[in-house]
């Protein structure tokens, strides 16, 4: 028989025929496949977001900062040692950061808040933006102006709430000393659970140098530095411990994070959970497959005497095989289409209610179409295989 | 010419130890257009003959040759594709598949014979309107009366243009009225030169025939040449 358009209206009205059965039959493959779609979509949605967040504070973006291990000694970095990573040829770009915690003030309203002092480059680091005014310039930090840049939440509390929406060109008190307002931060805007950490900022940026000779500080937290394109972190670390080592003695430790690392480390963790579901997944893609490999030695059985009939009437071995097996197929793919169409609504409704963006892996659906097809032929040969090896006679005398 | 040569052909069926013979050294001749009723009480291996004859079961021992051809030396196609084109079978219970209407049922042969969509559809329904059952291509056989159903099963068996029809018991399961109808088709079929061989335990029907075969405990009784 060489209509395949034929057999294969035979086969679903077969399939029809039974309509509860089937049903029940796709639903191992059904789940499986959803949980295939869902799992390995929400997981590369995740991976994605959470990486964009991370890469928008600047993927070559590292920090350096003083560290007291058991047997070292705690030795603070200085303004040498910015200097130094300045020259050196794989950094592209530095800032000290110097923390304190002051009281700031605008006529009678007050906040303790954190103070950071930071030189130009570091919101270029960053990657922050201005929302309104500017950043502080070279010149500004070089000279000690006493200027700074302010965070949403410092606007939320100390202007928005008295009726001032711009707080450019005005002054606050940190300490006792006053500050020309000249801008105000973007938000930062995150879409991963990453957002929950960053909450509202509530600093104020102001250069460094200014923090330096205003409040008397000169103990620098951390110093963040950009790496050049193209530089890996693993051989940053490596040359910078041994020069740090050679510059501060043998005896100190210096911490170091990358960002590029982090993301590395990250979307390593997420391929081992995606990996270990899609497992799961497949297992009930696999539960899924006996479950019809089990209904169609029940139909072979059942359709015995069709088989006798089919036979008698000029049906080759091949010819019943290959009807029992299209039927098998035809289960676990339209198992995989229900699997696919249902999965991709919850997984877009689950998208949705995290706020993410809605994304549906193009491989899964390969991979489970793939995966549904592999199951129905293996689960399906052997029944076929029993339902053609039958004699004619055997078969029509079935009763 | 002979259409049907056996020689010596026998059928043992083992009931775990026990070896029940159910055809005996059966020899055999029948030429082409002849129209054979093979008779017995049920049991005496009538059935069994039938069956061998028909290409549905393998003789323990002995040669068949159909239409010069050695049915003992065939494989799986070669012996599917005898059951497609040289033969047509009618069965006691008629043997329609439940779920496809009238046309279709008569359309299985010719699907298994590779013939077109169209030409099919065309000639099952030539077929059908050739056994009086023009209107009724669409209906399923839970829809048709007994003599509708064997009928169905007559324009079944005719689809490849067979040299043989079998009919294990044709009208068993019919009353005596459409019995008489369907016994009516084979004597034309006959007439239009289609070897026809009736299995039946009833003198009536085998009265159809030129002449019967009488079988018991599984050989080959006598001969019976029918004067009409």
């Amino acid at each position: 028989m060489n209509d395949f358009w034929e057999e294969l209206v035979q086969s679903l009205g077969n399939l029809k025929g039974n309509k509860t059965r089937s049903f029940l039959t796709m639903l191992g493959v059904v789940v499986g496949v959803m949980a295939i779609i869902g799992i390995i979509s929400i997981g590369e949605a995740g991976k994605l977001s959470i990486k964009k967040d991370l890469e928008s504070f600047g993927s070559n973006l590292a920090a350096i900062w003083a560290d007291k291990r058991e047997d070292t000694v705690y030795k603070p970095l200085n303004n040498y040692d910015v200097e130094f990573l300045r020259s050196l040829p794989f950094i592209k770009d530095v800032s000290p950061t110097l923390s304190l915690y002051r009281e700031v003030r605008r006529s009678d309203k007050r906040l303790d808040c954190p103070i950071m002092g930071v030189s130009p480059s570091y919101f270029g680091l960053n990657n922050r933006h201005i929302e309104k005014g500017r950043f502080f310039s070279s010149f500004e930090n070089n000279n000690f102006r006493r200027v700074c840049v302010i965070t949403e939440g410092i606007k939320k509390e100390l202007f928005e709430r008295h009726g001032i929406d711009d707080p450019v060109g005005h002054v606050v008190k940190i300490g006792d000393f006053p500050f020309f307002v000249i801008g105000v931060m973007k938000k930062i805007e995150l879409q991963s659970f990453l957002s929950s950490f960053v909450g509202e900022e509530k600093e104020i940026y102001v250069p460094e140098r200014t923090v330096k000779t205003t409040f008397g500080i000169s103990r620098i937290n951390y110093i963040l530095f950009g790496l050049k394109e193209g530089v890996k972190p693993t051989a940053a670390r490596k040359s910078l411990t041994s020069m740090f080592r050679l510059r501060k003695g043998r005896n100190t430790y210096y911490g170091m994070q990358f960002v590029e690392n982090q993301i590395n480390a990250f979307s390593s963790v997420m391929n081992t959970v995606t990996m270990i579901i899609t497992l799961i997944g497949a297992l009930s893609l696999f539960v899924g497959g006996v479950g019809i490999m089990n209904i169609m030695f029940i139909s072979v059985t059942e359709r015995t005497r069709e088989i006798g009939i089919r036979k008698s009437l000029g049906a080759t071995q091949v010819t019943i095989l290959r009807q029992f097996l299209n039927e098998a197929v035809i289960l676990s793919l339209l198992g995989a289409f229900a699997g696919i169409a249902i999965g991709s609504l919850v997984t877009l409704a689950v998208e949705g209610v995290i706020k993410w963006k809605p994304y549906i892996s193009p491989g899964a659906i390969v991979l489970s179409v793939f995966f549904s097809l592999i199951i129905g032929v293996v689960f399906g040969i052997i029944p076929a295989k029993k339902a053609s090896a039958l004699h004619p006679i055997d078969a029509l005398r079935y009763e | 010419m002979n259409l049907i040569t056996l020689k010596k052909i026998s059928k043992i069926y083992k009931m775990g130890k026990v070896e029940v013979p159910a055809l005996v050294d059966a020899d055999l001749q029948i030429q082409k257009g002849e129209y054979l009723a093979i008779m017995g009480p049920s049991g005496s291996g009538k059935s069994t003959l039938m069956n061998v004859l028909g290409c549905l079961d393998v003789p323990t021992s002995g040669d068949y040759f159909l239409d010069g051809k050695d049915v003992g030396k065939l494989n799986d196609v070669e012996m599917a594709s005898i059951r497609n084109q040289m033969i047509g079978f009618v069965f006691q219970t008629f043997n329609l598949l439940p779920r496809l209407n009238a046309r279709k049922n008569v359309e299985l042969p010719l699907i298994y014979a590779g013939v077109k969509r169209q030409e099919r559809h065309m000639r099952a329904d030539k077929l059908l309107e050739s056994v009086g059952l023009s209107g009724r291509a669409e209906h399923l056989p839970s829809e048709l009366s007994g003599g509708e159903r064997q009928r169905v099963a007559i324009a079944r068996s005719l689809a490849n243009d067979p040299h043989l029809i079998l009919a294990d018991e044709p009208t068993g399961n019919l009353d005596s009225k459409s019995g008489e109808e369907i016994m009516k088709i084979f004597d034309s079929l006959n007439k239009s030169g289609v070897t026809i061989i009736v299995v039946t335990h009833e003198n009536f029907i085998a009265e159809h025939a030129d002449k019967s075969i009488h079988i018991l405990d599984g050989r080959i009784e006598r001969i019976e040449v029918h004067k009409k």
